[in-house]
């Protein structure tokens, strides 16, 4: 172990001593310098964030990974060609210790290059967060959207084979599902095989397009399962500080904590009432109770100076996107929700009216949560004075219960730590090209790994031999299968397991993931090239001459 | 290899051939070399460019591997890590982390034995001092000049006090002054029992220090053997005395023609190594044997060569700035330069004259000093001509 520290220290001021360290610190804090003149985005804060977030460590981790492809891999040829090599082969050290104490230096050095950058993304993103927000719901998205950690679920799925079923079913009982046939087979020149699979397909697509959209009037229903709840409910006195009769709202001072959990928009509890936060200051928040409440209800007594029991429920989000058919002429798709715990009966109704084709989320009471995590939920599209409107679509993958999981900075470390295995690996590659490659050679192989396993996921999306095709005929296409399959084995998919989307999305990423992830695909990858690095540099002859 | 350990390094028929690409063969760098180097002496490995030293030595420590044959190191595999904690090697350049200063090269290097600090700190300091770069050690060593990076090379072979030295070349690029305290330090070293394998092509160095000697020509072994074996010229008997005037040579004359006793000092006059080697590469290179190194080509270019009288001219000019006596003879400008080479020699000699008188590492059992032998030889003297009365500065 001491050989290797020997080693890896040694690479590390190596590595520190040429300079590289200072470059990049340099070029980061230019790139940190002219984001906020780029950082204008959608204008809003939480974009300017999202942006930050996402330029800053998207930058970082390419940069980085270029540096250490080029390290790693330079690390062990410099020392052949310029035969260095000897002193230290000839020191009672094993080769695999120099081999891994290599590799180890450089990632402790790209670490360090890493943290440095996290730490500054960080305080920027942090400095950015005390600026200005746009409006109340773009303070709520920095502080419920961005910085957080949240896990989501999707509605449970749409049972296409049944309902394509039915609707053969009922095609059949019409009569047309024959008429259908018939100019299908005519179609195909007389195959009946092809014919009916063709209309199959075609029947399946109508079913899940109309199952994921609704006309004027009509009505969606989803179920969530596997909701986990996180916090306790705060209560507290809150003291109503004006009434005003003319926007039929209350102003509540309240103690700094209630605040702090309090979201624009969110649910709160006057005096047993569930009610929505209509504007959220440092000091107080307004609600607008509905005119029965406050004419009869438990609301009447509430005068200026009088007290108030507040509770603030632990919070879900349901985030979701419509899209339309035909564009209102006001690009606003009105809609009400209605939310329900299915054990309890609790129900929650809200009025809305959302751009079209833009994310929108709702704060609401976990209290609609039922013990076993379950919620439904229910979407009626409105249709306007006339009766008339558009139909509208909500995708299955556009429509997602989240929940606090854990805290932005967690996750941000958690994702700084990704990074890090993405930058382990590559320096294994390096490491394993440098081991026995010249140096140009061996930066060509080593760079032409970080397109393929970035773009690793999209490489397997078009290169999917297509099953209709039949088994591969030509040399071509098995060659190149092979070669993706060997690609797809030793490569991780980057692409797949980078942490910028979590963390610009406020996404929760767990230890588990982490290890999943990270550790079966990078570490496994990781260790298995280091061996192959260690045996191939073991049995070379290192006096050999490299051209 | 059990049957082999009873040499430091023992090497039966070592043999390597380098394949290009294509895995043809293109050169024999060595072969069928069998060496069996004892602890304790200092093996000497000779012969020109390309002969097979360095890869020899390369093949010992494990950087190349035989194609054929087999070498052994303490009884293990040249690969085996376990042996290499008691070996110390100078590669034929040092080659060295120019990013590091001198202080952290020699502990990057002690790290690697695991030295513990206190340790690694002292050696440092004294080797450091030890091969004079004490007040430059904070210097990178990728700045210093080629002798200065070959004492640093020197001084990291030795961090370890390995059992087994291995130099390729230690003294190319250094001082008269540092030659001369390498070959104090293989002397001393050799004197504590260690084991050391140095190439050199400075003939007067390997003759000082070397216990034995192999000479090699296209990888194949010439001659091997001790090194006064060598040199030794049977037929010739030589009496070594301080200068002799005219009537005491007479008298020595004739004493000896009387002869009426035994042999007064019986030693083998020695050859010079430098003439041994010039006559075994020679006669290797008579016979037209093989080699896959440099083959002594000597015939000056002949657009190098003062065949137009401008040409010689402007030779000539150059050379009487360097020598009283410009060389009269045309063809004979080598001759010139061989005699600017013998005064250059002298010059050297000069410089290192008087250090030797301040050296505190006054080399005791320096075969080549003629100081230890004079006592004896001036008592066989007084006897041969008479007593100290026919001292030749009296009569
Ligand atoms: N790595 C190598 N690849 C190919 N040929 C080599 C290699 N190393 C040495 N040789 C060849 O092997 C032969 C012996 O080389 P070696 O370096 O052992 O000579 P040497 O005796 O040390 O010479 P010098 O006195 O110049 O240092 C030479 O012909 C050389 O060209
Ligand atoms: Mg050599």
């Amino acid at each position: 172990m001491r050989g290797i520290w020997a080693i890896a220290r040694h690479t590390l001021s190596h590595c520190l001593r040429m300079k590289i360290a200072g470059a990049f610190v340099l070029m980061l804090l230019a790139i940190l310098a002219v984001l906020p003149m780029i950082l204008q985005g959608d204008g809003t804060l939480a974009g300017r964030i999202r942006t930050l977030l996402a330029y800053g460590m998207g930058v970082t981790g390419l940069l980085l990974s270029v540096v250490t492809l080029l390290l790693s891999v330079g690390v062990i040829t410099s020392d052949v060609r310029a035969k260095a090599i000897f002193t230290v082969a000839t020191k009672p050290l094993s080769r695999w210790k120099y081999v891994i104490g290599r590799w180890l230096g450089v990632v402790v050095f790209v670490g360090i290059l890493l943290v440095t950058s996290a730490v500054t993304i960080y305080a920027f993103a942090q400095h950015l967060r005390t600026g200005e927000a746009l409006n109340p719901s773009d303070r709520r998205a920095v502080e419920t959207e961005v910085f957080t950690a949240r896990r989501q679920v999707r509605p449970q799925p749409i049972d296409i084979d049944t309902l394509t079923e039915r609707k053969r079913r009922q095609l059949q009982d019409e009569g047309r599902y024959q008429e259908a046939m018939k100019a299908f087979v005519a179609q195909t020149g007389g195959d009946e095989q092809k014919a009916r699979s063709l209309l199959e397909e075609q029947i399946r697509s109508q079913v899940a397009g109309t199952a994921q959209s609704v006309g004027p009037g009509g009505v969606f229903l989803w179920q969530f399962n596997g909701i986990a709840v996180a916090g306790n409910k705060r209560t507290a006195k809150g003291q109503v500080t004006l009434v005003d009769e003319e926007t039929a709202s209350l102003r509540i001072l309240a103690d700094d904590e209630l605040l702090g959990s309090l979201v624009f928009g969110g649910p709160v509890r006057v005096n047993g009432v569930d009610l929505r936060v209509t504007r959220l200051e440092k000091e107080f928040f307004e609600v607008q109770p509905s005119a029965d409440d406050r004419a009869g209800g438990r609301l009447a007594s509430l005068v200026s100076g009088a007290e108030t029991d507040i509770v603030a429920d632990p919070t879900i989000q349901l985030s979701y996107k419509a899209a339309a058919s035909v564009n209102p002429t006001d690009k606003l798709l009105r809609s009400i929700w209605q939310l329900d715990n299915p054990a309890t009966g609790f129900r929650y109704m809200e009025l809305r009216s959302d751009p079209v084709a833009t994310p929108a989320t709702m704060t609401v009471s976990a209290r609609l949560v039922d013990p076993n995590g379950r919620m439904d939920a229910q979407y009626v599209n409105l249709p306007d004075s006339q009766g008339k409107g558009t139909s509208v679509t909500i995708l299955e993958n556009d429509i997602a219960v989240l929940f606090r999981m854990g805290s932005f900075e967690g996750t941000f470390i958690r994702g700084t730590v990704m990074i890090l295995l993405q930058l382990a690996f590559l320096a294994a590659v390096g490491v394993a090209a440098g081991s026995f490659l010249s140096f140009p050679v061996a930066c060509l192989v080593g760079l032409a790994t970080l397109p393929l396993s970035m773009a690793g996921g999209f490489l397997r999306e078009s290169l999917r031999l297509n099953p209709e095709s039949g088994p591969a005929t030509d040399a071509l296409t098995l060659v190149g299968a092979w070669i993706f399959r060997v690609v797809r084995v030793g490569l991780p998919d980057f692409a797949q397991t980078s942490p910028v989307d979590s963390l610009i999305n406020g996404m929760n990423i767990s230890w588990e993931y982490l290890a999943q992830a990270a550790l079966l695909t990078g570490v496994i990858r990781t260790l298995a090239i280091l061996v192959i690095a260690c045996l191939i540099f073991q049995r070379r002859e290192l006096a050999r001459v490299q051209v | 290899m059990a049957d082999d350990v009873q040499g430091v390094v023992v090497a039966r028929n070592l043999t390597k051939v380098f394949r290009d690409f294509w895995l043809r063969e293109k050169v024999t760098a060595v072969a069928g070399l069998d060496l069996d180097i004892r602890a304790g002496e200092v093996f000497g490995l000779l012969g020109p460019n390309g002969s097979g030293k360095s890869t020899t030595i390369k093949m010992i420590l494990g950087l190349l591997y035989p194609t054929r044959g087999r070498v052994a190191v303490f009884g293990r595999l040249p690969t085996d890590v376990r042996i290499k904690a008691d070996i110390g090697f100078l590669p034929e350049e040092s080659y060295l982390y120019p990013f590091l200063d001198a202080r952290e090269t020699l502990d990057f290097y002690g790290r690697l034995f695991r030295q513990p600090r206190r340790q690694r700190r002292r050696r440092v300091d004294m080797l450091l001092d030890m091969v004079g770069l004490g007040s430059v050690a904070y210097r990178r060593v990728g700045e210093y000049s080629k002798g200065m990076q070959r004492r640093i090379g020197l001084a990291q072979a030795l961090i370890n006090d390995p059992q087994l030295l291995i130099l390729d070349e230690p003294t190319s690029g250094m001082d008269p002054i540092g030659t001369r305290q390498f070959k104090d330090l293989i002397r001393t070293l050799a004197m504590r029992g260690k084991t050391v394998i140095l190439s050199s092509h400075l003939l007067a160095d390997v003759e000082d220090v070397c216990d034995r000697i192999c000479i090699l020509y296209g990888g194949r072994q010439r001659a091997l053997g001790r090194m006064d074996e060598l040199l030794s010229k049977e037929d010739f008997t030589q009496i070594t005395t301080e200068r002799l005037d005219e009537p005491s040579l007479e008298s020595l004359r004739r004493v000896l023609a009387a002869s009426g006793r035994e042999l007064l000092q019986v030693s083998a006059p020695r050859d010079k190594l430098e003439s041994l080697f010039l006559r075994i590469v020679q006669e290797a290179q008579e016979q037209r044997l093989s080699t896959g190194g440099a083959v002594s080509g000597g015939v000056i270019a002949e657009f190098l060569r003062p065949d137009r009288d401008q040409t010689h001219n402007v030779l000539a000019g150059l050379v009487s700035v360097a020598e009283a006596k410009a060389p009269t003879d045309t063809q004979e400008v080598a001759s010139s330069q061989a005699a600017a080479a013998q005064r250059k020699t002298e010059v050297l000699r000069d410089l290192v004259e008087p250090e030797k008188t301040t050296s505190a590492l006054q080399p005791q059992g320096d075969h080549k000093d003629a100081s230890p032998t004079k006592q004896p030889d001036r008592g066989l003297l007084d006897e041969l001509l008479g007593g100290p009365k026919n001292n030749p500065e009296k009569s």
